[in-house]
């Protein structure tokens, strides 16, 4: 009766929770569970979003990040990179912008990070374009809502920077929404935990494999070739003396 | 209440209020997504999706079909986009685009609630609505 009961609950549960869902495209090798090598770069303020950012059709203009977020902004940024290559086989190098217009080629960098109003305050919070193929240059571009109160940690009011970037990082690497309760890629914000968990990890690991560890630092002491050299010394002259 | 965000949305979305989503709501109405289709206004090409209108909660329209403006292709994949698929129904929490006149938007997964025409969360809504 017991057993049954609880065979019920895991039916009812996985039939309300969906597993990761994958977006489109993802970096590096289109073949699943390889790595990437990503370059990411901060906007400046100017450089032109084009129509990107505006809803009446004009040509508008990107926030640098360091205009509407708190100082130590930065470092939550990355955090967030962090945060997945810590997981999964991605390296992510920062780069120079050059402040180019949105989506055109050459590109100061792969994933370039900027703000824009977007709704006012609450609603979205951020947007993100999914990895290549994606339009000209504009795949795995984050923009900021810069109406948002950014703040870093959770509590009090405001959105906390690292938990939105990770989770449109995500995006901008290639996972979709997931109904999975507790899980960074469900589409509402939330501070009930921090990051990625079990079920985004296991879809970024899917996409791009797992993380390329370093080996510990000498695990193994080994030996100085000095050591070598007079313990081979001392053996040699004890056999030497045994066989004598 | 609870959001009942749809698969096919991505981005980051902040919690969205009952009060919020009654008062930044124009029209509040079931309906029925029937499909989009490419429409050219003022020289400008919009996506537009067709909502088949068959209970009015909030507000008043001229015609059972009303209209709401949807991603374009052309944008790219962009996470905050909302994609609809035919035959969805449930309650419409409707915008108005500002520059559009009739055509209405959607920019949160809460302004979609799938339900049926007699479910839980219509009825909420109409003793929502009649006690504000």
């Amino acid at each position: 009766m017991k057993s049954s009961f609880i065979f019920v609950l895991l039916l009812l549960f996985a039939g309300v929770s969906n597993a990761y869902v994958l977006g489109s495209g993802k970096w590096g090798a289109p073949t699943p569970g390889t790595g990437a090598v990503i370059t990411w770069s901060l906007m400046g303020t100017g450089t032109s979003c084009k129509t990107e950012c505006t809803s009446d059709g004009s040509v508008g203009s990107f926030t640098a990040p360091s205009n509407f977020m708190p100082s130590g902004f930065k470092t939550q940024l990355e955090r967030a990179f962090d945060a997945w290559s810590n997981v999964a086989n991605l390296t992510f190098i920062e780069k120079t912008d050059n402040n180019e217009d949105f989506d055109t080629v050459p590109s100061s960098s792969d994933i370039r990070i900027g703000g824009h109003a977007l709704d006012g305050i609450g609603s979205t919070l951020a947007h993100a374009f999914f990895p290549p193929p994606n339009r000209v240059s504009a795949a795995g571009d984050v923009h900021f809502d810069v109406a948002e109160h950014w703040k870093i940690g959770f509590g009090g009011s405001g959105v906390d920077i690292f938990q939105v970037f990770v989770h449109e990082l995500g995006h901008a690497l290639g996972l979709s929404h997931t109904n999975v309760p507790n899980s960074l890629m469900n589409s509402i914000y939330s501070e009930s935990f921090s990051g990625p968990q079990a079920d985004d990890i296991a879809g970024m690991q899917f996409l791009y494999g797992t993380a390329i560890t370093e080996p510990a630092a000498n695990p193994v002491p080994l030996p100085s070739s000095l050591f070598l050299l007079i313990s081979g010394m001392i053996s040699l002259r004890f056999f030497k003396s045994k066989i004598a | 209440m609870l959001i009942f965000a749809i698969e096919s949305t991505m981005a980051s979305w902040a919690q969205m209020p009952d009060e919020r989503l009654q008062s930044q709501s124009q029209l509040i109405v079931y309906a029925q997504y029937l499909g989009d289709s490419v429409i050219e206004i003022d020289n400008k090409k919009f996506n537009l999706g067709i909502l088949n209108v068959s209970k009015v909660l909030k507000g008043q329209i001229s015609s059972a079909f009303v209209f709401i403006k949807t991603p374009a292709p052309s944008q790219g994949l962009r996470s905050d986009m909302i994609f609809f698929k035919s035959g969805q129904s449930g309650l419409w929490f409707l915008k108005p685009v500002s520059n559009l006149k009739g055509i209405y938007h959607i920019s949160h997964p809460s302004q979609f609630q799938q339900t049926t025409p007699s479910g839980d969360i219509v009825k909420y809504w109409q003793q929502r609505l009649l006690n504000p």
